[in-house]
């Protein structure tokens, strides 16, 4: 087991760490987007919206877009303040999506930056590399190595009950590091084992095409003893089976539309007042056109798929979908993991625990690293290059998330440099300051094979400090929101919690920059 | 409320971690010091520590429901647990407070007992 704890650890710990870092992140995900999207600031507690869905949303709509072949509309909630109004089209295939501020219904020509969500989360499950699920794969193979890692470590770390609380803090580093490393792996092994099992199952469809294919197959030709079921047939008995999915063709006749006011009213009799967060039109326009509506599911951890169906046209009730135990189970799973549900303890509790797995992976990293410098006075070149790998994932990670928030920050300081700097610019930023930390670190390392990897800690250290608090005024000067409004004299808590975490982080990092810088020099 | 019940939890699991830390021999020379305790009051005090850990898992439960509750639950342990290992470090006077106060209420002053030469 110690063989494998090592080289599972050696090779794929940089990516297990950075897969845990924007996992964190994306616990608040929504909040960050509000921090990068002034725009979307809206407080819904402050600010009541008095939509009318028929009128101010529907009928703006039928008149742009009625050829599309379904709507998508997302009311806005507390962590998604606004409307989201999607229209999807089948000839060619295309999605188009706009945000609209809920009470001015003003279009928010900025949402759709990179942010949070469609940055942080995507890298988090996919590394940003679509092409073939790739990403997806590499992220698979990281997860089942985190659980070698758990279990491997688990079997190898014999003292687990006597040191299930020792923190031998103020001895010195290599002995620290490891206490930490033992503390946090043991005490978050719930936390860590759920998350990244919950994680691998729920992308069970890329690691397994087939699987469903071949079961509705199976069960189709049990059936019918047709021995040829297709499988288009079978992702459609899985579809709507388990989702609820009906498919339904239009009849190419003009139609018109009832009250969908009403129709979320008859809906929220059975799930309760304001529980209608998604309306999607299907055909609208058409005689054959129906809407669906789906509910949220703040109040429990299971991920609801339930939805009802009306008819368009006279408002009457299609029918409705209710999940299978079975579909509960799995929506339970992917609850755990997703987090979409409205409970800010239990939110923050993922966040430390998430950091508490970040400090575990660059805890054990360093171990070996510290363990294998100490029998040398100028390290190998094998221990010198992982020493600039653990500087690349997670001092590298970190300031390039950084950058990520200070550059969108400068993007809107002047419409010219907006300009400038392309509708991407964020995230070039993330991935060029991660390939320069990268080389930072090897050229500080091949300079000073001894201790130059301590002046790269110090020094990307130092850069992470400046980041954080640079991002912090320029949200100030380009916004007007200082910490001053966003905590006591117009309270927004998103916007709040990502200064004050940032500030944190400036912090932390600045101490750990200036101890490390001492104890270079204590070299020399 | 519901922050009342998730701190109360807290506290119940901090308590009981604190109780097993304490139990063990390193942790109760830098708490408490002098000479460790019989085996019967180590094994009252793990009884407590479960009690109290067992409390937590209660009042969770009671506070945010079973879906929520368990969660909110596991995530408390290992913040407390964590908890209680830093204050090992910086703030055993702390957890030789929460000591005193046990000992009060179920050990009979066990602590001056076993101290005396």
């Amino acid at each position: 087991m110690g063989p494998v704890h090592t080289w599972a650890g050696l090779i794929l710990s940089g990516l297990i760490f950075a897969i845990f870092w924007t996992g964190t992140l994306s616990v608040f995900d929504k909040e960050i987007d509000r921090w990068m999207m002034p725009d979307t600031r809206i407080n819904l507690t402050k600010v009541t919206p008095s939509l009318s869905v028929d009128k101010d949303i529907i009928q703006p709509l039928s008149e742009q877009q009625n050829a599309a072949a379904y709507w998508t509309i997302v009311l806005p909630r507390e962590r998604i303040p606004y409307v989201i109004k999607a229209a999807s089209y089948k000839k060619p295939r295309r999605h188009v999506r706009k945000y609209f501020h809920p009470v001015t219904l003003a279009s928010l020509t900025n949402a759709n930056r990179p942010n949070a969500s469609n940055f942080i989360y995507p890298f988090h499950h996919n590394l940003t590399l679509r092409k073939d699920d790739l990403g997806a794969w590499l992220v698979g193979v990281a997860s089942i190595a985190m659980l070698c890692l758990l279990v491997s470590g688990i079997v190898i770390h014999r003292r687990i009950f006597t040191d299930f609380f020792s923190l031998r803090l103020f001895r010195k580093f290599s002995r620290a590091n490891l206490d930490l490393h033992n503390l946090t792996g043991v005490v978050l092994l719930p936390f860590t084992l759920v998350i990244t099992l919950s994680g691998l199952i729920i992308v069970q469809q890329v690691y397994f095409p087939q699987l469903i294919s071949r079961v509705y197959q199976q069960a189709i030709s049990v059936e019918n003893g047709n021995k040829t079921a297709n499988e288009k047939d079978a992702q459609r008995l899985f579809s709507a089976k388990v989702l609820g999915h009906i498919r339904e063709s239009a009849s190419g006749e003009k139609g018109h539309f009832s009250s969908i006011e009403q129709m979320i009213l008859k809906a929220e009799l059975d799930w309760g007042k304001g529980s209608v967060y998604l309306v999607r039109v299907n055909h609208p326009g058409d005689t054959n056109s129906s809407v669906v509506f789906r509910r949220h599911s703040d109040d429990s951890v299971t991920k609801s798929n339930d939805h009802k169906r009306f008819n368009t046209m006279t408002g009457e009730p299609k029918g409705s979908f209710t999940g299978s135990q079975a579909v509960g189970i799995w929506n339970f799973i992917s609850g755990i993991h997703y987090i979409q549900f409205d409970h800010w303890p239990l939110r923050w509790l993922y966040f430390f625990a998430g950091l508490g797995s970040c400090l575990l992976i660059a805890t054990g990293l360093l171990h070996w690293t510290t363990a294998s410098n100490k029998n040398y006075l100028t390290p190998p070149l094998n221990v010198a290059l992982m020493s600039v790998h653990n500087i690349a994932v997670i001092t590298g990670v970190i300031a390039a998330t950084g950058v990520f928030l200070l550059t969108n920050r400068v993007r809107d300081i002047s419409p010219y440099l907006d300009t400038v700097m392309g509708d991407k610019a964020e995230i070039y930023a993330f991935f060029s300051v991660w390939l320069l930390s990268l080389l930072h670190a090897l050229l500080s390392v091949l300079r000073d094979r001894s201790y130059g990897y301590l002046r790269a800690w110090a020094q990307q250290s130092g850069f992470i400090a400046v980041v954080a608090v640079c991002a912090v005024i320029l949200n100030w000067v380009g916004t007007g929101d200082s910490l001053i409004k966003t905590v006591f004299t117009d309270t927004y808590w998103p916007v709040a919690a990502t200064d004050l975490v940032l500030l944190i982080a400036a912090a932390s990092a600045f101490w750990a920059s200036v101890k490390l810088r001492a104890h270079y020099q204590e070299r020399f | 409320m519901m922050h009342i019940g998730l701190i109360a939890s807290f506290v119940c699991a901090y308590v009981g971690f604190s109780c097993w830390a304490i139990s063990q021999t390193q942790h109760w020379r830098t708490v408490i010091g002098g000479p460790f305790p019989s085996q019967e009051m180590v094994r009252t005090q793990r009884f407590f520590g479960m009690v109290m850990v067992a409390l937590s898992l209660i009042i969770a439960l009671f506070n945010d429901g079973f879906s929520f509750g368990a969660l909110v639950w596991v995530l408390i342990l290992s913040l407390a647990a964590i908890l209680v290992a830093f204050s090992l470090v910086w703030c055993p006077s702390l957890l030789s407070y929460i000591n005193k106060v046990i000992s009060y209420f179920y050990f009979a002053n066990a602590v001056e007992k076993t101290n005396k030469p």
